[in-house]
């Protein structure tokens, strides 16, 4: 898949190559519709968190994937609607209830799954679907 | 753009942005920690579970030898990462 970007006022979206050197392009996207939008910091905390999460996960776990991955952000009414696709990956549904145990003590506390967990409890509406490794994780976040 | 330097008091001071991509940076700076010492949160705008790894790994270590990292002057959407992660119960929040 070749790069590429598509903005108006409503959609923006644009795919990204599977490198953790991606992230700060990533976060100038968001930054670019919130600033559009005029979405206010905590949602904006939200959304950075929860991209970042999702796609670190994504280039974390299938770096050999053969294709780019797409961040797409849709403003519907009063709410923001983030998809992420990875058009080339095994399933790993994100809505399944994560093992972190939060009551571990300090060092059996490990960070893997952190992440996930933390957007669990930040999002909803948080949705997954994978057909022909085809990845799509979808959410919902509300504009107060 | 984030930043984590060491003041002369020994105060670890972070500003702007701790994302999966600067937790080497982080790391770097905080393993020269070998003592108690305040985090100071003031200037940080941004952390994802990547930053919170890196000052879990940190407590850990510093807790071997009786130390640990008191965290000061955090904003309140950080706090409430914190507190979803339950962090709040492992460090100590100013």
């Amino acid at each position: 898949m070749e790069q590429f970007t598509n903005v108006n006022s409503e959609i923006v979206e644009r795919t990204f190559q599977r490198s953790f050197d991606q992230l700060q392009d990533v976060f100038d996207l968001t930054n670019e519709f919130a600033i559009t939008h005029a979405i206010n910091d905590k949602v904006r905390y939200v959304l950075d968190l929860a991209v970042e999460e999702f796609f670190t996960n994504m280039v974390k776990y299938n770096p050999r994937g053969r294709s780019a991955l797409l961040v797409r952000m849709v403003l519907e009414q009063k709410e923001v609607i983030v998809h992420l696709v990875d058009p080339d990956s095994a399933a790993f549904d994100v809505t399944k209830e994560r093992s972190v145990d939060l009551q571990k003590s300090l060092d059996e506390r490990k960070p893997g799954g952190l992440g996930v967990f933390l957007v669990q409890k930040l999002v909803e509406n948080l949705h997954y679907s994978h057909h022909d490794r085809i990845s799509t994780i979808s959410f919902r976040l509300p504009l107060e | 753009m984030f930043d984590i330097r060491i003041n002369e008091q020994g105060d670890v001071i972070l500003s702007g942005r701790l994302d999966a991509s600067q937790t080497d940076r982080a790391t770097e700076i905080l393993n020269k920690v070998t003592g108690s010492v305040n985090v100071d949160f003031k200037d940080l705008q941004y952390i994802s579970s990547a930053g919170l790894g890196v000052l879990l790994a940190t407590q850990k270590r510093l807790g071997q030898s009786g130390n640990r990292l008191k965290l000061i002057n955090m904003a309140k959407n950080i706090r409430d990462v914190f507190h979803y992660a339950r962090f709040d119960m492992i460090f100590e929040i100013q």
